[in-house]
């Protein structure tokens, strides 16, 4: 990462090969689990069972999916265990700035003109966003094992199986609905959804939003 | 509706079965190849197609030998863990107080069957539960449950739940002088705001294996109560200030252009 490619004007790598496919799977995994979840999760979504082919069909989508869900993310940190570390540096990184930046955040979210505290390769939105979605995918994983083979767990494990799976789907969709909405909608941040297809981003985008990634870019190519 | 309830008085109860077979002719239910396991007890958990049985016990106790005897099957509370986790609402209670399953609203998803302490729903097939629904459909019309139409020695009793009772507490008078650990079990007392079936023990119930206070584990309340209304909350708080963040979004962007002197987005990048 950190290499630079003429387009129009400078572009600059945020994600590689690797990290973009595993999202892309687990994105797609996540929100057909999503679809066939609800349909045991709200009664309104009843309705969604057609599309599978019945419950039958919402059964078998919803395993076969969870498997992917798995093993996207671990196949990608094993292909690049270093841009994973990298990832999980700069996200466990806390400071005044990132206090700074929630602090400042809604008036951006809404759309007024705020002076925002500089950011790292991922801001402190992003961090927590991918705090939660790691925290709540492993939970959803490991509830969700119990629950598909709860004839080798204790019923009281099980009891409590179903609804944190419940708590963790309703905490990691939110937070993914956010998610969707800055990447692709919100005007201030929408230039992000360029990383995640092409995996370049404009340099004049990145020094707005994350100046002191690219202070850090400079310095180690120096 | 006045309720209705079973009163099962095992110190009549002859284990002749006839109220599985009754039960099993009543809904239609095929009888089911089991293997021999060295005991009288011809079933040892309820399934979807065996909605009660007669659970067997012995002992053996100073040269005296003793049989107890208890009709198994789905106790119908009150407050019903079952009816409580079911997330389509295909559970429910009738007017007289039994606890029974819509059957085209239910998914098969198995909840209830994780919930219950006495451990009674069956899911056939991943499809359906089944459970004794202390024959609903009969009862309506006016008539007994099958099982205790047809049950000789009158250990099946069926009716309004005040005759039960005085029923069951003069029969337990005159039990306690033999078994003196005799007991009645499903009071409205004792446990989950009673039982609509309720029975007279000889023994403790741990003797039978059952939970001395069946409850609805804390996990079922955290779910219904917490869980759950967070799940509708949530999710609409989020849609809601993106809906707002969009909106303000546009209103902002058109001010912005209006007035050109104020300086756009991204201007400056080193304050």
């Amino acid at each position: 990462m950190g290499k630079t490619k003429k387009k129009s004007g400078e572009w600059i790598q945020r994600f590689g090969k690797a990290a973009i496919i595993a999202h892309w799977v687990h994105a797609a995994a996540f929100f057909t689990l999503a679809a066939t979840g609800l349909v045991i999760f709200a009664p309104s979504f009843s309705f969604l069972a057609a599309v599978f082919g019945g419950m039958q069909g919402v059964r078998l989508v919803h395993r076969v999916m969870a498997v992917l869900f798995i093993i996207a993310p671990v196949v990608s940190l094993m292909a690049n265990p270093k841009g994973f570390k990298t990832w999980w540096k700069d996200i466990t990184t806390w400071g005044r700035n990132e206090t700074d930046f929630l602090k400042a955040f809604p008036k951006e979210l809404f759309g007024y003109h705020v002076e925002m505290p500089p950011q790292s390769q991922f801001n402190a939105g992003e961090k927590i966003n991918s705090l939660l979605q790691l925290f709540g995918c492993t939970m959803l994983a490991l509830t969700g094992l119990v629950i598909w083979f709860k004839q080798f767990f204790p019923v009281g494990l099980v009891q409590w199986a179903l609804p944190l799976h419940d708590l963790f789907f309703i905490i990691n969709f939110c937070a993914a609905l956010g998610h969707v909405y800055m990447a692709c909608g919100l005007p201030s941040t929408r230039h992000a959804i360029n990383g995640m297809l092409s995996g370049y981003v404009k340099e004049d985008w990145v020094k707005h939003h994350y100046p002191l990634w690219l202070k850090q870019m400079k310095e180690e190519r120096n | 509706m006045t309720r209705l309830s079973k009163f099962i008085d095992t110190s009549k109860c002859t284990a002749c079965r006839g109220c599985q077979t009754a039960c099993k002719s009543w809904n239609e239910l095929p009888a089911e190849i089991l293997e021999f396991k060295g005991s009288l007890q011809t079933h040892t958990d309820t399934s979807p197609d065996t909605f009660t049985y007669v659970q067997m016990l012995e002992r053996f106790e100073s040269a005296q030998h003793d049989w107890f005897f208890m009709k198994r099957q789905c106790m119908h509370c009150t407050d019903a863990a079952c009816i409580k986790v079911c997330p389509e609402k295909a559970i429910s209670r009738t007017e007289s107080g039994a606890v029974v399953r819509d059957y085209d609203k239910c998914m098969g998803c198995n909840y209830c069957a994780q919930y219950c302490p006495f451990g009674i729903p069956k899911i056939k097939d991943d499809k359906k539960m089944f459970k004794c629904h202390l024959c609903s459909d009969r009862v309506s019309n006016n008539l007994k449950p099958a099982c205790a139409k047809t049950c000789a020695t009158g250990a099946i009793q069926f009716g309004p739940r005040d005759e039960m009772l005085k029923a069951a507490q003069d029969r337990l008078a005159v039990i306690q002088k033999k078994y003196t650990n005799a007991n009645l079990y499903g009071l409205d007392s004792q446990f989950l705001d009673g039982t609509n079936v309720f029975y007279l023990l000889l023994e403790k119930p741990e003797f039978y294996g059952l939970p001395e206070k069946p409850e609805i584990p804390t996990s079922a309340g955290v779910w219904k109560d917490v869980i759950q209304p967070l799940g509708k909350l949530l999710p609409i708080g989020v849609i809601g200030t993106i809906a707002a963040s969009a909106f303000m979004n546009r209103v902002n962007a058109v001010k912005g252009s209006e007035n050109k002197s104020v300086k756009g987005k991204g201007g400056d990048i080193n304050g």
